[in-house]
């Protein structure tokens, strides 16, 4: 019997360690993504230092600029490509942290939630470095995702088109980098 | 769809018509106090298509102030539809609601999922470069949220906010609807779950959206007084569901609404392009439950 509580313990701490293990390995994987998103940040903060303050002549440049930026960011960054900030890795962090902000109850509202906001249907907008189209809808991101997600800031955004996650730029409207088919499917 | 119709309806009518029926009067009796210190507002919203119908709601608002001399506007969002070049914002915003902004009155807008983020800029928009922020105007406190985006960040920002409020009235307005019997899109039951604890653990009164091509004023919902407006430009007809959810409701043309707040009353009117109104009330301040 005693050799028995023994080895319950031994898997206990072994499992116990696993989960440990498991855990600084989402956290490293975060420090890595958000690392990833301020270089692209501090990129976009330089090229910002040659345009007009965004509130100048009333704000009635504001698209002007934003589109200004996007193209100084696109001569900055021309190879970039899908999986520089998304790794496979960090693709696999994410796709696991939308499986499980969608458990149990919170997958139907998230998909009702997904629906109510009009997706854009138009998976040729997700190229890196692409700018979304002004005459599509702006895609929105449930908040129960968004509570499960790295948080961003200084106008980074997520947002959700079809079943794919888009790093989008606010300030330059465009797409930094996207994760296909981060939402599960509905079963 | 719970409804806790708690309220307090002493010395208080409301009068509602079937769906979609106009009668273009207010209630028998109803008239606006224009009290000295009243707060005085109107709301649009899914205004900004640039077509003829935005301009004669633009028109007719012009109009009303007679009635009710609104100072501010709160834009629910959709606020610029299509391109957003300075050519667009004046076709779908500077030129239709001109002669509001020569009489004085500013506009505090919210963002849809229509708009470009950039419309934060926009200085007649009053954002001061922010997707969310509050202002507040004699007893009433306003709180324009982002729908589109709703991080933890704003999250945390609004209790924060909403905590510290000492305004009487407390309201939130933002793009997508957590209520609504619309057809197209329905509610955001996601958005609703997190947003709606706060509303009741800080005692929010009433809650404006739009995003549905229609006029809606919903059954309280936890004491909270919910309004759905989103066709100041765009229209659905015959969107709305017949729902005992639905105090009243209007599909058939575009409107806007003006109210105006009174001491522990609010006064509104929902009028038509046409100048009808469709719906008009004198709601009590909500008992909050703590």
């Amino acid at each position: 019997m005693r050799a028995l509580f023994g080895l319950a313990a031994l898997l206990s701490l072994a499992l116990a360690g696993i989960a440990q293990q498991r855990v600084n390995e989402g956290a490293a994987l975060d420090a890595d993504f958000l690392k990833r998103v301020a270089e692209y940040v501090k990129l976009r903060k330089s090229l910002e230092d040659g345009l007009p303050p965004a509130t100048a002549d009333k704000g009635k440049e504001a698209t002007v600029r934003q589109q200004d930026l996007a193209k100084k960011i696109r001569t900055a960054r021309p190879g970039a490509q899908r999986g520089d900030i998304f790794s496979p890795e960090i693709a696999a962090r994410f796709r696991t942290l939308i499986v499980l902000a969608m458990q149990g109850g919170n997958a139907g509202r998230i998909r009702q939630s997904i629906k109510s906001t009009e997706p854009p249907d138009a998976p040729g907008l997700l190229g890196v470095n692409a700018q979304f189209p002004d005459r599509l809808p702006m895609p929105s991101t449930p908040p129960t995702i968004l509570l499960n997600l790295p948080r961003l800031t200084d106008d980074v955004d997520y947002r959700i088109v079809g079943r794919s996650l888009v790093l989008h730029d606010m300030k330059a409207g465009m797409i930094i980098d996207v994760i296909p088919d981060a939402v599960p499917g509905a079963k | 769809m719970k409804s806790l119709c708690s309220l307090t309806l002493a010395a208080v009518w409301v009068i509602a018509w079937p769906l979609g029926a106009v009668h273009g009067q207010s209630a028998p009796g109803f008239a606006f106090p224009l009290q000295a210190d009243s707060v005085r507002f109107a709301i649009i919203g899914d205004s900004g298509t640039g077509d003829a119908p935005q301009y004669a709601v633009a028109a007719q608002m012009l109009k009303q102030r007679a009635t009710l001399p609104f100072t501010f506007v709160l834009m629910m969002g959709d606020n610029i539809y299509g391109g957003h070049k300075p050519a667009d914002l004046k076709k779908k915003f500077a030129d239709p609601y001109q002669q509001l902004m020569a009489s004085q009155v500013t506009f505090y807008a919210s963002l849809g999922n229509h708009d470009n983020p950039a419309e934060v800029s926009y200085q007649p928009f009053n954002m001061g470069g922010k997707r969310y922020y509050n202002f507040r105007k004699g007893n009433t406190e306003f709180f324009a949220l982002d729908s589109n985006y709703m991080d933890p960040t704003q999250l945390d920002w609004l209790e924060k906010q909403l905590s510290a409020s000492t305004a009487a009235w407390k309201i939130c307005y933002y793009h997508h609807p957590i209520y609504s019997d619309a057809r197209f899109h329905g509610p955001d039951p996601d958005l609703r779950q997190r947003l709606e604890p706060l509303f009741q653990k800080y005692g929010v009164d009433v809650v404006f959206s739009g995003h549905e091509h229609v006029y809606e004023r919903i059954q309280p919902q936890h004491n909270i007084y919910y309004f759905v407006l989103g066709n100041s430009g765009e229209l659905r007809p015959h969107d709305l569901k017949r729902s005992p959810n639905i105090v009243k409701g209007f599909d058939t043309d575009q409107c806007f609404a003006m109210f105006e707040i009174a001491g522990n009353n609010m006064y509104f009117e929902a009028i038509s392009r046409v100048g009808e109104i469709v719906d008009s009330a004198v709601l009590p301040k909500p008992e909050q439950k703590k």
